[in-house]
């Protein structure tokens, strides 16, 4: 499994390096858009938000203006009418004040009182405070004692009538009039609804918790949403830079608040807006936090096409990778089927054609090594020593002068017999028992040669007579067993020959008890054949040609030991002879 | 022929996925309104002058803390039912905080631990109920606006002098604690003499009566201790001025009675900065402004000398009467 994991993302893996720097280059795009898009955007926002704030603002402003404008013009108006007649008739007044009130949500109160705070038109006068309370009020004082020509009040509560508690702003002037051919002055007062104005200034959004406020010229508070929690303690305004700025934007030393200020016109009144730098952080958060998603959705999209893509790229390589796993096996019949892309494709023709060029040099190599086997192998057969010939041959000789015809007949029998297995039609390979006959013969025609010198004696188990074996294995042996072994040895010698089946394997003894190998020798006697040959073909001959013929695992072994006697092992397949 | 499938499957989700999004950024984004807080208002009941204040007050804090304000109440004041089903309805809506004028002290106990229980603060206004689950309480010192009652009563009889009380229902918190405030001061005085404690329910008329019971018995002044009795108070005062009226609250009639100086003064309330500091915290939790649990609101002494003085008109005249 971790292989696995491990293998899927090696990290110089050709879909991993497709991908991941696919992946970067669109990351880094995105990021690079993104900052710059969320940069912009915030420049923008804020200037947006400071643009929009003023433009509210001025609006705010020019209604307020409005508002008051058309109320002095209402007043002026009054004021003509009032002062337009050569003689006042305070009945006529009425005419023009009841439409008046009747329509319009925002007058509440007209009235005329004369110097003395008597009530002069009829509408309402029945309920009205007494006098003495009409003239202790601010907007009658203002114009009777201080000699205003027009007074704006505050908002504030009105008390004109009983029992009627309007919040109103009072405007207030003096008018001059005859009545009776007398010249006389007076006060008319204009109650305007304050709700009118409270509801356009409560309703007034400067961003998310933004808000507006009136004060006067020294500050005081006129108008403000919250004006009980601001007297009852509980909230307070931060005025701080409102009474040295007349118009403008500013950031207040907190840095927690903008504030915007307009003068108005008419009144001596500053029009305060306040909006919060935490609503705007909020929304740039909010736009940061928009583009983050946007990124992070685009990143999965580009990501997971970008493996998509890379895998469609590689995945015929790693195909093509798989399948050269096989060849490095030794698996040369693979053709790789030729699909995908132009270069793929391409790639995959000249791999088949490489595939099976090299399988067409590899049976060449293996037909030529054969070739090469075989002669070798006929040569290592045909090198038997001629001077056994010679010698059994002067044998004969010496026997046929002395008439020993018995022996004559013997040897040359076995001689014949020899040669006939020796050549074996040119098979290579001969069944068990005429190789063991093979032995027989010789050591016959030996013993003759070597009278008295030494016995022989086979033990061969007759099951291994189906098997066969490569000829003249065992003669080469016995006669370095007689030429080395015993030739020189003081007594009479002993051979044993033997072959029985053991495991898997088909088994040959040849043992003689003459006078042994150093452990030297031994070596040389098996793997060296630039050592001296014993007289024609030797041990190593032997082993040699076991081993080409059957592999590595088959082959001699020595057991020898001075003065005791030599034993060499033939380790052969079991092949039975074929019909 | 299936990898084409597959890429144009791909190259459709993600023109899809870019649509959906150019879609949404051309929505305003004043729009996209972000884990607004919804704040839900549970008054005694629906109507009157001083709840109207308590509602006013919310929507001065739904403006400035940005949150959703729902405004429910009973019909009326005694319908306790109604109102446990209305915090039971909001806990189940799983609000994001319930301010609450409890009716009853111990009927309401049940819900408010649940809404404790479930996670959801509430903040407890104008009244208490017997627990400790809530998360925070503003509520008038009940016990200070009686002192202050006593006060301005020693101030305007005297100190030998002859007093009838008129309280509202018997056996309730806020009218336990004025009657407390109001006998502290007065038991200073020796010469003061506390002729009777009446309970006028919620009838004028039978306030009203009560003050005549006691003009009968020549008492030099007459306490109202919440807006019913006072307005019961006034008009029997307007017949026969014949002793100091000191009432609680400020209804129109009140008003007008104070501005002719039949009712000599009356102790208001602050119900907008109750409706205001109950969603404020229920909104943003705690502040250094009252890091307390348990808060008191200052009652004023009002006067037809200071009624109409700038820092009261809005405490007075909370809004238009048209």
């Amino acid at each position: 499994m971790y292989k696995k994991i491990k293998h899927t993302i090696q990290v110089t893996s050709m879909r991993f390096i497709i991908s991941f720097s696919f992946a970067i280059v669109v990351v880094s795009a995105m990021l690079f858009v993104g900052v710059a898009l969320n940069n912009e955007f915030n420049k923008t926002f804020i200037k947006s938000v400071s643009d929009n704030s003023s433009e509210i603002m001025e609006q705010v402003k020019i209604n307020l203006d409005n508002y008051f404008y058309n109320m002095v013009d209402l007043s002026d108006l009054l004021a003509v009418k009032i002062s337009g007649n050569s003689d006042f008739d305070p009945s006529a007044l009425d005419t023009v004040i009841e439409p008046t009130i009747r329509t319009r949500r925002d007058v509440i109160t007209i009235a005329l009182f004369d110097e003395e705070g008597n009530h002069m038109s009829s509408i309402g006068g029945s309920d009205l405070q007494p006098k003495d309370i009409i003239v202790e009020q601010e907007w009658y004082t203002k114009i009777k004692y201080d000699k205003q020509y027009i007074h704006i009040s505050e908002p504030h509560v009105q008390r004109l009538y009983k029992g009627e508690y309007p919040w109103v702003i009072s405007i207030s002037r003096r008018v001059g009039f005859r009545q009776g051919g007398e010249y006389r002055e007076g006060i008319l007062l204009i109650d305007m609804n304050f709700t009118v104005i409270e509801d356009m200034l409560a309703s007034v959004n400067l961003s998310d918790k933004g808000y507006v406020f009136l004060v006067d010229e020294t500050d005081d508070l006129i108008f403000h949403n919250q004006q009980q929690l601001i007297y009852a303690g509980i909230k307070s305004e931060n005025l701080q830079g409102i009474s040295s700025t007349f118009s403008g934007t500013f950031l207040q030393e907190d840095e927690e608040r903008y504030v915007a200020i307009r003068q108005l016109d008419d009144v001596n009144w500053k029009l305060v807006g306040v909006f919060y730098t935490s609503d705007i952080a909020t929304s740039q958060q909010r736009i940061s936090d928009y583009i983050k998603l946007i990124l992070f959705v685009g990143l999965i999209i580009f990501v997971s096409f970008s493996l998509f893509m890379s895998s469609r790229i590689t995945k015929p390589i790693q195909e093509l990778e798989k399948s050269m796993k096989d060849v490095e096996k030794g698996n040369f019949d693979v053709q790789l089927e030729i699909t995908g892309e132009h270069e793929v494709v391409q790639l995959t023709k000249s791999y088949n054609v490489m595939i099976r060029r090299i399988r067409k040099l590899m049976d060449q190599i293996v037909i030529e090594q054969e070739s090469k086997r075989n002669s070798e192998l006929n040569s290592l057969q045909a090198q038997i020593n001629p001077h056994f010939l010679y010698n059994t041959l002067d044998s004969i000789v010496w026997m046929a002068e002395h008439e020993k015809h018995e022996d004559v007949i013997l040897m040359t029998t076995s001689l014949a017999s020899l040669f006939r297995i020796s050549i074996s039609k040119g098979a290579m390979v001969i069944p068990v028992e005429k190789e063991i006959d093979h032995a027989k013969h010789y050591l016959t025609i030996q013993k003759m040669r070597y009278k008295e010198k030494f016995e022989f004696e086979f033990d061969v188990d007759e099951a291994i007579y189906k098997y066969e074996t490569i000829k003249l294995l065992l003669q080469p042996i016995i006669e370095n067993a007689i030429y080395h072994g015993i030739r020189h040895m003081v007594d009479e010698g002993m051979i044993y020959i033997r072959g029985y089946l053991k495991d898997e394997y088909l088994i040959f003894e040849v043992e003689d008890d003459g006078l042994g190998m150093t452990k030297e020798t031994m070596n040389n006697v098996l793997y060296d054949d630039s050592s001296e040959k014993y007289n024609g073909v030797g041990v190593n001959n032997v082993h040699e040609r076991i081993q080409l013929m059957y592999g590595k695992e088959y082959g001699l072994t020595i057991e020898s030991e001075l003065e005791e006697g030599t034993k060499i092992t033939f380790l052969l397949p079991r092949n039975e002879v074929s019909e | 022929m299936r990898r084409l499938i597959i890429v144009v499957i791909l190259v459709t989700i993600t023109i899809g996925i870019g649509i959906a999004f150019y879609n949404d950024s051309v929505i305003p984004l004043s729009e996209i309104e972000v884990n607004q807080k919804t704040i839900v208002l549970i008054t005694k009941m629906k109507y009157g002058d001083y709840w109207k204040s308590v509602l006013k007050g919310a929507e001065a804090a739904e403006q400035e803390f940005g949150i959703t304000l729902v405004y429910d109440a009973p019909n009326e004041e005694d319908d306790i039912q109604g109102q446990i089903d209305m915090v039971e309805f909001y806990i189940e809506r799983n609000v994001d905080g319930i301010v609450l004028a409890a009716s009853d002290y111990e009927a309401l106990v049940p819900v408010v631990e649940k809404a404790f229980n479930n996670g959801i603060p509430v903040v407890l206004i104008d009244s208490h109920v017997n627990s400790n689950s809530y998360y925070k309480s503003f509520s008038t010192d009940n016990y200070l606006a009686g002192i202050q009652a006593g006060e301005t009563l020693i101030e305007l009889a005297g100190e030998d002098a002859k007093i009838g009380v008129i309280s509202f229902v018997k056996g309730s918190e806020n009218a336990i604690q004025r009657e407390r405030g109001l006998k502290a001061v007065l038991e200073e005085y020796p010469n003061i003499e506390i002729v009777d404690t009446m309970f006028c329910g919620s009838s004028i008329e039978v306030a009203e009566t009560f003050a005549m019971i006691y003009l009968d018995q020549e008492v030099d002044a007459i306490i109202g201790l919440n807006a019913i009795a006072s307005m019961g108070l006034g008009r029997a005062l307007n017949r026969h001025k014949e002793a100091i009226g000191i009432g609680f609250d400020t209804t129109l009639e009140e008003i007008t009675f104070i501005d002719q100086e039949i009712i000599d003064a009356t102790i208001v309330q602050n119900p907008y900065g109750m409706g205001y500091l109950g969603v404020k915290y229920a909104a943003i939790g705690s502040d250094e402004a009252f890091p307390d649990k348990d808060n008191k609101i200052d009652t004023f002494v009002i006067t037809s000398e200071n009624m109409f003085l700038k820092e009261n008109q809005k405490l007075v005249f909370p809004f238009n009467v048209e």
